[in-house]
């Protein structure tokens, strides 16, 4: 299918990120070496306030575009501004009318604009948090790959098919390979790049393979039912992927290896056990804004990935090998076990870690566990009466960026400061600096899933559908994993409140990194106590999605 | 239809005994007499000199880089000629797009010094 003039307005937010990280790398471009030190800290702070602009605006755009605040009716009056809107909104979605993907390719569905705007607003939280950060060698580079990086998210929460899934699950990784070794005077922050690049390229290899297998399958059924007339592109696409298999009635084993191949390559970009392996060690390295961003954003948008491919791709592989997970069929099982050895290992790692950057890489590895358990309930056979899997894993997806981002911003102006993110680096953070304590207090308390932070809804609303979806052990698995959990929580509070302090002079906190803060901690408690706005939007996001299998 | 899986099984088999039994057979036939001379890290038979983290020049990578760009400029370039005539309009400003990013990353190349040889 061509390109049609009319498909720029539902890609919009994709052009202005790609228009806004040129904008960044070209306003760097003129001078090679800042002259002194205050020369490099404007060209820092420019391109960091242009990206933040840029990013807000982008966000702002695809909010009003989605149509989730305000809606066109049809019989408003014809002004320039309701035309400009009306323009914006057309070919996106209304409901569970969904318009059909861009070039077959990219998909402006419910959740591709709950992708976008997730990810750009971590991307934006992110560029707030890095904004009083010393100043960077090439600040239009760093800039730009964060937005490249935030661009390439966008495209794998609504790419419909495979080469595109793979063109953008690349165009995410590789900048944030760069990211994640910005400071290469720093050791460990260059062996976080490499170990990444090392890790990702394996991993992008493995989800190459289980493709080629996949989509020599469905090829080979189209071969046989003689529909040759299909041109390649047209196999590769979700939906003809679908039907093939369909076709083919009972899965081959080549099938199912391929399938694997596909899950374990994702399962590396979402660090769940045991494709774990990588991320504390790249989250400890890493700079600590950037493992922010590769801890939330890069993960959830693995997961918009996994939902999307197995919910359309793979809805009708079943033959499940293990009676004991009989509710569900073929994929959920063995997610299912994958889920209860992340949460299980993931939480008892997490104990014994005495560095804060670690101990929330296995924090995020346990979460990941649980995320897990939302793509299984989705699965189970759809009920109108109880809550599906959807709604529970995008809700905890946003609230798990917004905490995460949060408690590492926090680390980042206590590593400024100290030079250390071990947690002995906490000591005494009441004394020395109260509000970032306090702030402190409700992102860990959230993490840890303490009422009524969001970060208790989240875990409620995910264990919820698990149970509807009659997985009774894995909501036990769930629970009792959450003990450790508060154990290694608590132990960062206690450093905090209880701990005397090395030096007590009160620690600086830079204005704007403040600010990303406190709108994660007021978002933490918003959406804590009023989520119904929220779940209504990604309500729809779930209708979709049970339309289309 | 499983028979064509006994064919992937075998060729399961030879791929992993491929590099492991040379390694049993070695291990079982050759002798072993270890001294600590034998034993010691060596580095291309030398004697290893300094720590593993060491900067090279990274002068040469750049400009592999920078040519790799244009490499698949001209690999884009060539079927999008030979298919033009089908395409029309749109294709002329895809491709223009395309070679503008293109032009700009060059433009950024030569600001950065990243053309100039030290």
């Amino acid at each position: 299918m061509s390109f049609l003039l009319t498909d720029i307005p539902r890609i919009l937010p994709e052009i202005l990120l790609l228009v806004l990280a040129l904008l960044i790398l070209g306003s760097d471009v003129f001078e090679r070496w800042a002259a002194d030190e205050q020369a490099a800290l404007e060209r820092h702070r420019a391109s960091a306030s242009l990206a933040a602009l840029g990013l807000g605006m982008i966000f702002a755009i695809t909010l009003l575009q989605s149509g989730y605040l305000y809606t066109v009716p049809d019989t408003a009056d014809s002004n320039y501004f309701t035309n400009l809107l009306r323009n914006l909104q057309s070919g996106i979605p209304r409901g569970s009318n969904v318009p059909l993907p861009v070039m077959d390719m990219f998909a402006t569905d419910h959740l591709t604009i709950i992708g976008r705007l997730l990810f750009t607003g971590a991307a934006f939280l992110i560029v707030l948090l890095t904004y009083d950060n010393p100043p960077l060698r090439n600040p239009g580079e760093f800039y730009s790959l964060l937005v490249l990086s935030t661009l390439g998210m966008c495209l794998m929460a609504g790419a419909t098919e495979l080469i595109m899934l793979f063109l953008a699950i690349e165009l995410t990784s590789i900048p944030l390979y760069v990211l994640a070794g910005y400071f290469r005077n720093d050791r460990q922050s260059v062996e976080a790049g490499m170990k990444y690049f090392l890790y990702g390229a394996f991993s992008s290899a493995l989800l190459l393979y289980g493709m080629s297998f996949v989509y020599g399958y469905a090829s080979s059924t189209a071969v046989a039912a003689d529909l040759t007339a299909l041109p390649t592109s047209v196999i590769t696409s979700f939906d003809t992927l679908r039907e093939l298999i369909a076709q083919a009635g009972e899965p081959a084993p080549i099938l199912l290896i391929g399938m694997l191949f596909m899950i374990a390559g994702i399962g590396y970009k979402i660090a769940i056990v045991p494709f774990h392996g990588w991320s504390p060690d790249v989250y400890q390295g890493a700079p600590t804004t950037m493992t922010a961003f590769i801890s939330t954003a890069s993960k959830a948008a693995g997961f918009f990935l996994l939902l999307r491919v197995l919910d359309t791709v793979f809805p009708n592989v079943v033959g499940n090998p293990i009676p004991v997970f009989d509710e569900f069929g073929g994929w959920t099982g063995m997610l299912a076990l994958l889920a209860a050895l992340t949460l299980i290992i993931a939480n008892l790692a997490a104990l014994p870690q005495t560095n804060a950057k670690r101990l929330l890489a296995y924090s995020g590895i346990a979460h990941a566990g649980f995320l897990l358990m939302g793509v299984i309930a989705q699965a189970a056979p759809f009920s109108t009466d109880r809550l599906n899997g959807v709604v529970a894993l995008l809700y905890y997806l946003v609230v798990y960026a917004v905490m995460n981002i949060g408690a590492f911003g926090v680390i980042a102006i206590v590593a400024q400061d100290t030079g250390s993110d071990e947690i002995t680096a906490l000591n005494g953070l009441a004394q020395r600096n109260l509000g970032l304590a306090a702030l402190f207090t409700v992102f860990v308390f959230a993490l840890a899933g303490i009422p009524p932070l969001a970060g208790f809804f989240a875990k409620f609303y995910i264990m919820l559908a698990v149970w509807q979806a009659n997985a009774i052990w894995l909501v036990v698995i769930a629970l009792i994993s959450t003990i450790p959990a508060l154990y290694y929580y608590l132990r960062l509070l206690r450093a905090v409140f209880m701990m005397p302090p090395d030096i007590s002079t009160p620690m600086p906190a830079p204005r704007w990194m403040m600010a990303s803060l406190v709108v994660s901690a007021v978002l933490v408690l918003v959406l804590g106590l009023f989520p119904a706005p929220l779940l209504d939007v990604l309500e729809q996001v779930q209708v979709q999605v049970i339309a289309g299998r | 239809m499983y028979d064509n899986y006994v064919f992937l099984g075998l060729f399961l088999i030879a791929a992993i005994s491929f590099p492991v039994l040379p390694l049993i057979v070695a291990r079982l036939i050759r002798p072993k007499r270890p001294t600590p001379i034998k034993q010691s890290t060596y580095e291309c038979g030398l004697e290893v000199i300094g720590d593993f983290h060491v900067q090279f020049k990274i002068q040469y990578y750049l400009y592999a880089l920078a040519f790799v760009i244009f490499d698949i400029e001209v690999v884009f370039l060539y079927p999008w000629a030979v298919a033009y005539p089908e395409l029309g309009m749109p294709a002329l400003f895809a491709m223009l797009i395309f070679l503008a990013i293109l032009a700009f990353s060059l433009v950024y190349d030569w600001r950065k010094g990243a053309l100039e040889w030290i």
